[in-house]
């Protein structure tokens, strides 16, 4: 136990860590930065109307409820285009010619309206976002899927719609959390590449491996190693995450935590609520950080210089990055199709995949310990 | 020189430096080899370049009426119609809700007549559309579209201004009256400078950091520092090791930079266009993505241009990782320390407030690098300085240089234990 201590000391050395603290703040406002933010959203317009919608409708939506939405529209549009018909400037007199003033012209947006008629800003946007709602149309989206879905996904949404009451969780909620969390699993590789690399070959230049391995305790050294390391791992991702949900539930986040994934937005391979999700992703990007930092671990063993281990990690990283691999395998777990490329997703595929992930690490991790054991000093 | 010599030995016999050179020659040429579909296209120029020469005047543009009116009557035999230009039968079909895509067979026939007739009325309308410009709307664009403050809608202001006298100046000239690739459909100045030469940047900064930061902490992470420092030559090695990375340098750089450009240029032929002025109408496009040139470059010089900024940018990062290595001693932190750097000039207008800093932090060589598109040109925040590649590799030059005097001085008389 002392020695997975005097391990843990060695990882956590107080320069790395201040080198990893920053490295994380940084990449947060780089690439997750909605994490911190409190609106999340561009426009606090759409929580507004999220937050009316939810405390009106509840966690799910029913026919009649549809049709009291179109209703509260309908209305909004009545008043906006009472509110045209106080302004002598603008030729159109429905919402419709409105909006395609604004739309349909490269120079004009959201800014030109809020710039030029401020007192119709609002009550655009709200439109908009409402009507955005209008989109979660069964015949709608049916008809889309018949072109772009693929059989068991079709299979699976058909059966989602076709309940009385089907879930009203937002896709943006997704995509917002997709960003954070996928920028937290880098930042948690990141940080435990720069924690971890340094073990074996510190240990290496000081030629300490040669007496640890000419004593009683020997070469079960790397066993313990390999449990700091997994603690390690557990610590940083508990740490990253923490700190992301504790602001993320600060954000609109928290209202959908209790809703089915499985609505008109996100096809879902299961039944599951938003919090259990979040649970599932903080649990991958657990297992992620392991995998990765034992895969650090064996770089370390095996590279003799720190040009080596350095210059693979910043290709690994840089590609990580580059073709954000994460928003795939930790967000798609259990959907339909992968976002990115529209590809089928089928159920069995990401597990297969962790299963994959998970077998690699210890298959090199008993590889190594077997090399270990027998290794000419 | 010996002493020289041995340190750059260190380089050369380091695998994983050969590894990353190669790989970053194979993504190179794997980048190289995404346009290659548009060579047919690109040889229409060529060829009209190599009959009638690159600039345009009465006789190369009645040339080119002559080429739009027969791949116009090309198109018109294969979908039986009769249009003028291929806009108008575009337009005929779009609002029938025809797609082109459902007419030709072989969609080469529409494509060449789309981009013969845009070559043609371009060049047509060349003077009018330059006449009209002013590049100052630009940077009023800029200011409006973001929340800056008033010290630096100034600078804009005032480097927007001064390009637009430039500007001026050379419309008069005639400089913009030359064909070029139209960048508006292949986008072969984006393929070039941004996907290729960028890749080959990127390549020679992990090689350079990471093999300067090698170099320089060897004794250090190899434990002979006690020895090697205590000699009579003493810290006055870490001036061979300077002049070993700066010559490993110039070598990855001329190697990576005269292949990949010398594949480049054989894929794809630019016969005939090397003495074209920059500022070509075609290779500065057309609308939001108007880019034009702050000198007065041929393209010849200003693919030179280019190498020679890449070449310097990694030039600073030496300095650069030469000076952390005297400080930190440590072949470890030195590479993470650079690639924080690295991190925060690449995305710091995410977090600082946006006033003149935000000007400023432009001049480092990541962000250099990373805008490798719009070297030379008026473009983005800091790109707008009339010197941007001259002062950021200058005073880079100057205060780094003097940085790592101080440090080595400090280095000399240190403590070696580490």
């Amino acid at each position: 136990m002392t020695m997975i201590g005097h391990e843990l000391r060695k990882i956590f050395e107080w320069k790395r860590v201040l080198i990893v603290v920053v490295i994380s703040i940084l990449m947060h406002f780089i690439w997750g930065r909605t994490a911190f933010d409190v609106n999340l959203f561009t426009h606090p317009m759409w929580s507004e109307v999220m937050r009316e919608m939810v405390a009106t409708y509840g966690d799910s939506i029913d026919a009649s409820e549809v049709a009291h939405m179109r209703e509260v529209l309908n209305e909004r549009i009545q008043s906006f285009e009472a509110e045209l018909a106080h302004h002598s400037t603008i030729f159109a007199t429905t919402f419709d010619e409105f909006e395609a003033e604004v739309f349909g012209n490269d120079a004009l947006n959201y800014r030109w309206v809020r710039g030029y008629y401020p007192e119709l800003d609002a009550l655009f946007r709200e439109i908009n976002i409402r009507q955005w709602q209008q989109n979660f149309d069964v015949e709608n989206q049916r008809r889309w899927l018949s072109y772009h879905g693929y059989e068991a996904e079709i299979q699976r949404w058909e059966e989602v719609v076709n309940r009385e009451e089907i879930s009203f969780f937002q896709s943006e909620i997704f995509y917002a959390y997709r960003g954070i969390i996928s920028s937290v699993a880098l930042i948690v590789v990141v940080s435990l590449a720069v924690l971890i690399s340094p073990l074996y070959v510190e240990e290496k230049k000081s030629k300490m491996l040669q007496l640890q391995y000419s004593t009683k305790m020997g070469r079960r050294v790397f066993l313990k190693k390999i449990v700091a390391v997994s603690i390690a791992a557990f610590l940083v991702s508990v740490v990253q995450i923490g700190v992301t949900f504790g602001f993320f539930l600060q954000t609109i986040g928290n209202l959908f935590l209790g809703m089915n994934m499985s609505g008109f937005g996100t096809p879902m391979w299961y039944d599951i609520t938003f919090g259990q999700f979040m649970v599932l992703t903080a649990v991958l990007v657990w297992l992620t950080g392991t995998v990765f930092a034992t895969l650090t671990f064996f770089l370390s063993r095996i590279s003799t210089t720190y040009i080596m281990m350095l210059a693979i990690q910043i290709v690994v990283i840089i590609l990580l990055m580059a073709n954000r691999v994460f928003e795939s395998t930790i967000m798609d777990v259990i959907r339909a199709r992968f976002d990115e490329n529209q590809m089928f997703n089928p159920p069995f595929l990401m597990p297969l995949f962790y299963l994959g992930l998970v077998g690699m690490a210890v298959a090199l991790l008993m590889w190594q310990w077997k090399r270990e054991r027998r290794l000419d000093i | 020189m010996n002493l020289i010599q041995h340190e750059f030995k260190k380089i050369l016999t380091a695998p994983i430096i050969w590894a990353l050179f190669l790989g970053t020659f194979l993504m190179s040429l794997w980048m190289i080899q995404l346009n290659t579909h548009q060579i047919p296209q690109l040889q229409i120029l060529t060829e009209m370049v190599a009959e009638h020469g690159a600039e345009i005047h009465e006789e190369s543009l009645e040339a080119w009426e002559a080429l739009h009116r027969e791949k116009i009557q090309q198109m018109n035999q294969t979908i039986g119609a009769d249009f003028q230009t291929w806009a108008e039968m575009d337009d005929y079909f779009f609002q029938r809700g025809i797609s082109t895509w459902n007419l030709f067979e072989d969609m080469s026939i529409s494509r060449n007549a789309q981009l013969v007739e845009n070559y043609f009325q371009r060049a047509q309308g060349a003077d009018a559309y330059y006449q009209a410009m002013d590049l100052r709307t630009f940077g009023e664009n800029l200011i409006e579209g973001n929340h800056f403050s008033e010290s630096l809608n100034q600078i804009i202001r005032q480097n927007f201004a001064h390009a637009q006298e430039k500007f001026e100046a050379f419309v008069e000239q005639g400089e913009h009256r030359y064909f070029f690739f139209n960048n508006d459909f292949h986008a072969m100045h984006d393929h070039l400078f941004s996907r290729v030469l960028g890749t080959v940047a990127w390549g020679l900064t992990i090689l350079v950091i990471l093999s300067t930061g090698y170099l320089m902490n060897y004794e250090f992470d190899y434990g002979t520092h006690g020895l090697v420092y205590s000699t009579k030559k003493g810290r006055k090695l870490q001036w061979a090791k300077l002049k070993a990375s700066l010559l490993a340098t110039t070598l990855f750089s001329v190697l990576l930079l005269s292949l990949v450009l010398a594949v480049y240029f054989t894929v794809y032929d630019y016969s005939g266009l090397w003495d074209v002025p920059v500022r070509s109408l075609f290779l500065s496009g057309e609308g939001m993505a108007f880019l034009v040139s702050r000198y007065s470059l041929t393209f010849g010089q200003f693919v030179i241009g280019v190498a020679l900024v890449i070449f310097g940018a990694q030039m600073l990062l030496v300095l650069m990782t030469t000076t952390l290595s005297l400080i930190l001693k440590n072949g470890y932190l030195v590479p993470v320390l650079m690639s924080l750097i690295a991190l925060v000039s690449l995305f710091y207008h995410h977090f600082i407030p946006h006033n003149s800093l935000l000007y400023y932090l432009g001049f480092t060589p990541f962000r250099m690098l990373a805008d490798l598109y719009s070297t030379f040109m008026v473009w983005g925040v800091s790109q707008t300085h009339p010197h941007y590649e001259l002062v950021t590799l200058g005073g880079g030059l100057v205060s780094l240089s003097i940085l790592c005097l101080m440090c080595y001085k400090q280095f000399s008389h240190a403590d070696l234990k580490k």
